[in-house]
């Protein structure tokens, strides 16, 4: 089983249960029955206001004029017309017996009161009695619902807001690129977060509350905005080189750790300008319904950015295979064009050779078996009668060498050279016969007047899927104006057919002389 | 009896060609052998041999760089794995061109050449015309060019011809643009590449080049001007100037 299905699996899991715990949570705050249960808050109000703006028959909305909050309250009977709407409260003046009842109408009429809070009573007002302690249950205002709507509401929300806005920012950054031919992707980024984070902080976390959303905005900036670039960071720096799978489990972790545990100083240092004490900033609905939100938040997030790479991934190995089945594609329609590159080599290598071999025949008859065996081997190389385009770089090496043995019995001492290929570079696959082109321009243009000798050197190495293959000479350097030749053109031919862009053919002249063919490999599926 | 000297820088060569000379050691005498043009010019001068065995490509330096340094003028059979410098003008100014591998028949005729010579005793060929015609004859195979090679901060790339939809000048140098969007700036002015593409490029206005095969619409403009539209993924349209209205209809064939 493989890592990607077992993260998938935990993810979703995981998902489900915060989804269960939450909305269990909140569903239990509704119920009226758990009301008694749980801890009650009493506040005592000075001058109240009471609102007309029922949520519910049985909720209504306090404000408390002094300390400038408004509170909800839960009404524990359902008025009816005649009956009173009560207030779970206690007055010791109006006497335990007759507990304080107000008036669904009242509520509705916005009746104002000061120090007071005016009871009424069928639909008559009148003073029942003062009441100096008010001792009310606060309660969140939550939309119950069906439990599977609780279940998806806030979460499938914001899952959804962060994921439109990473798809919208992504595209935003995308045209700005194009348009001011600049990075843009920080910026972007970043006024991103913002909107959606204060969309977030404006519709869930403190519910249309401008001045605590305000406050709480330097958690933004304090918090998220670090964060960002933190991401960013180990995302380069660890990240990269990993498997999907791990990656995105990384860059998860990121977030949801990021957003657990950052908010908390930013909150902290929002705190001190709303002064708010530390707790009640942080966690103003207690610790645990808080943390959950928190949670709730994190997990979202993480979960949106999560989405959205592995929906980008997905994309993008589309848009590859379609790379990969266009280039297959061109190999199919180029298959002439390759077979027609197929015996590039200079004919006049093959004149020089016999005309070597026929010299030695007489003199030195191990050469002349020695080269014309080389010669032979080369040519079945080179001939290709099997039709494939495609060679191993050990392969092409050893057609190399045989090529190499015979300049060597020519030219003798005055050609040096050596082969130096990394294991790892071995299998690598490459086109066929686009070494000896360069080899043999290298030896024609390689001499060394200052030492009478012509030294060459072939470096091949592999570096992840990169393999990178250096022809050193020691000759005249490459000029801007160079030509090139029938086997040079046929080189970077085969490789634009069979590798388009993902190989290059290059020409140096520091630090040392060399021609560079990189070529990316193909990865299995 | 001729004294000879063999030059080349091969080896095998160089044996064959003594062993051949072995035949006709009644009427030659094989003073030395060189290695290189260094060599040679060194052991001409020393040894003073009346004829050379001279081969053309060699790395130090040709044959013709050795013929031209030596004080001395022996005369000269070339021996050459080329059979484009087998030429009737080699003739008149050498004794005679062997093409490697060396047939031994052929080998008698130059010989037998040789010895006519010497005893004609004619005056030294004119070895610096013979260089110029040469010169002239190697620049014959320029290759067609399919590539711009192109300078970049440390290395030379090569872009292929038929991937360049158009040149635009910027500031003094060219821009090539590529079908793909792509941009490379050239060392080069538009009126230094102008001279230097192949011929379904062709100035359109004073700022640019463009790849005939990239055009899909001629649409007549103002003033004898016309728009381009091009098949790159930008589906750039360029404006031809006025001024090269007439070359333009020539070079489109409209």
């Amino acid at each position: 089983m493989n890592k990607a299905a077992i993260y998938i699996s935990l993810f979703f899991g995981l998902f489900f249960l915060l989804s269960l715990g939450r909305t269990y949570n909140d569903y239990l705050e509704d119920s009226k029955g758990v009301a008694e249960k749980r801890s009650i808050k009493y506040v005592k109000l000075q001058k109240a206001q009471a609102v007309a703006w029922p949520m519910e028959d049985d909720v209504f909305v306090v404000h408390d004029s002094t300390a400038q909050k408004t509170r909800t309250y839960l009404v524990d009977t359902p008025p009816s017309s005649t009956q009173v709407s009560r207030i779970c409260v206690n007055t010791t003046d109006l006497g335990a017996e007759r507990p304080a009842q107000l008036m669904a109408d009242a509520v509705r009429k916005q009746l104002v009161f000061q120090d007071t809070l005016y009871l009424m009573q069928e639909g008559r007002e009148a003073l029942l009695g003062q009441v100096n302690n008010f001792r009310g249950r606060r309660m969140l205002i939550t939309n119950p619902g069906p439990f599977w709507l609780q279940l998806l509401d806030g979460p499938l929300i914001i899952f959804l807001l962060a994921l439109l806005s990473l798809i919208f920012t992504r595209t935003l950054v995308k045209i700005a690129n194009r348009l001011l031919k600049q990075e843009t992707k920080h910026l972007f980024n970043l006024l991103g977060l913002l909107a959606l984070l204060s969309f977030l902080q404006l519709g869930f976390i403190s519910p249309w509350n401008i001045e605590k959303g305000t406050a709480n905005f330097m958690w933004l900036f304090t918090s998220i905005f670090p964060l960002y670039f933190i991401y960013h960071w180990i995302n380069k720096r660890y990240l990269a080189m990993k498997s999907t799978a791990d990656r995105e489990l990384g860059r998860f972790m990121i977030i949801f750790w990021g957003v657990m545990i950052f908010p908390i100083l930013g909150i902290g240092i929002g705190s001190l300008l709303t002064h708010e004490t530390l707790r009640e900033a942080i966690a103003p609905t207690g610790f645990f319904h808080e943390g959950l939100s928190m949670f709730y938040l994190a997990f979202t997030l993480a979960a949106a950015n999560l989405v959205y790479n592995l929906l980008h991934n997905a994309l993008r190995w589309r848009s590859n295979e379609k790379e990969l089945q266009q280039s297959q594609a061109q190999v199919l329609a180029s298959e002439a064009e390759l077979n027609a590159l197929q015996a590039s080599v200079n004919p006049h290598f093959l004149y020089n050779s016999l005309n070597s071999i026929a010299s030695l025949a007489q003199v030195d008859p191990e050469s002349t078996e020695k080269m014309a065996l080389a010669l032979s081997s080369f040519y079945q190389y080179t001939t290709n009668r099997k039709e494939e385009h495609l060679a191993t770089v050990e392969q092409e090496l050893e057609m190399l060498n045989n090529y190499l043995a015979i300049e060597k019995i020519r030219f003798g001492d005055r050609l040096i050279y050596e082969v130096d290929c990394a294991e790892a570079a071995k299998k690598a696959i490459l086109p066929r016969f686009i070494l000896q082109p360069l080899v043999e321009n290298a030896i024609k243009y390689g001499y060394d007047a200052e030492k009478d000798k012509i030294n060459i050197r072939i470096v091949i190495q592999q570096a992840g899927l990169q393999t990178k293959i250096q022809i050193f000479d020691n000759g005249v350097p490459f000029k801007e104006n160079m030509s090139i030749g029938y086997g040079l053109r046929s080189v970077s031919k085969k490789l634009k057919l069979l590798f388009p862009n993902r190989s290059s053919l290059s020409y140096y002249n520091r630090p040392q002389k060399h021609a560079l063919i990189t070529i990316e490999q193909v990865t299995k599926a | 009896m001729i004294k000879v000297l063999i030059i080349d820088d091969e080896y095998p060569a160089r044996l064959r060609m003594k062993k051949l000379l072995e035949i006709h050691s009644h009427q030659l005498e094989m003073v030395g052998e060189a290695d290189g043009g260094r060599q040679a010019i060194q052991k001409i001068e020393t040894l003073r041999p009346q004829a050379i065995f001279l081969d053309i490509q060699m790395p130090d330096m040709s044959g013709f760089e050795v013929l031209e340094q030596l004080t001395y003028q022996p005369m000269v059979i070339f021996t050459t794995a080329y059979s484009e410098y087998a030429i009737q003008a080699f003739e008149t100014f050498s004794v005679d061109y062997l093409v490697k591998p060396i047939a031994v028949t052929r080998l008698k005729t130059a010989i037998d050449k040789l010895l006519k010579f010497s005893a004609a005793q004619q005056t030294a060929p004119d070895f610096d015309q013979l260089k110029t015609l040469l010169d002239n004859i190697q620049q014959k195979p320029i290759p067609q060019a399919f590539a711009l090679p192109i300078k970049k901060r440390d290395r030379i790339i090569f872009i292929d011809f038929e991937d360049i939809a158009y040149f635009k000048a910027e500031d003094k140098y060219a821009v090539a643009m590529m079908k793909d969007g792509k941009q490379h700036l050239l060392s080069k002015s538009l009126g230094q590449l102008a001279g230097e593409l192949p011929i379904n490029f062709a100035r359109v206005h004073r700022s640019f080049i463009v790849n005939r095969t990239f055009i899909i619409e001629l649409e007549k403009y103002f003033k004898g001007s016309y728009l381009l539209k091009l098949r790159d993924q930008a589906n750039t349209e360029i404006k031809t100037g006025e001024s090269y209205s007439g070359q333009l209809k020539e070079w489109m064939g409209i």
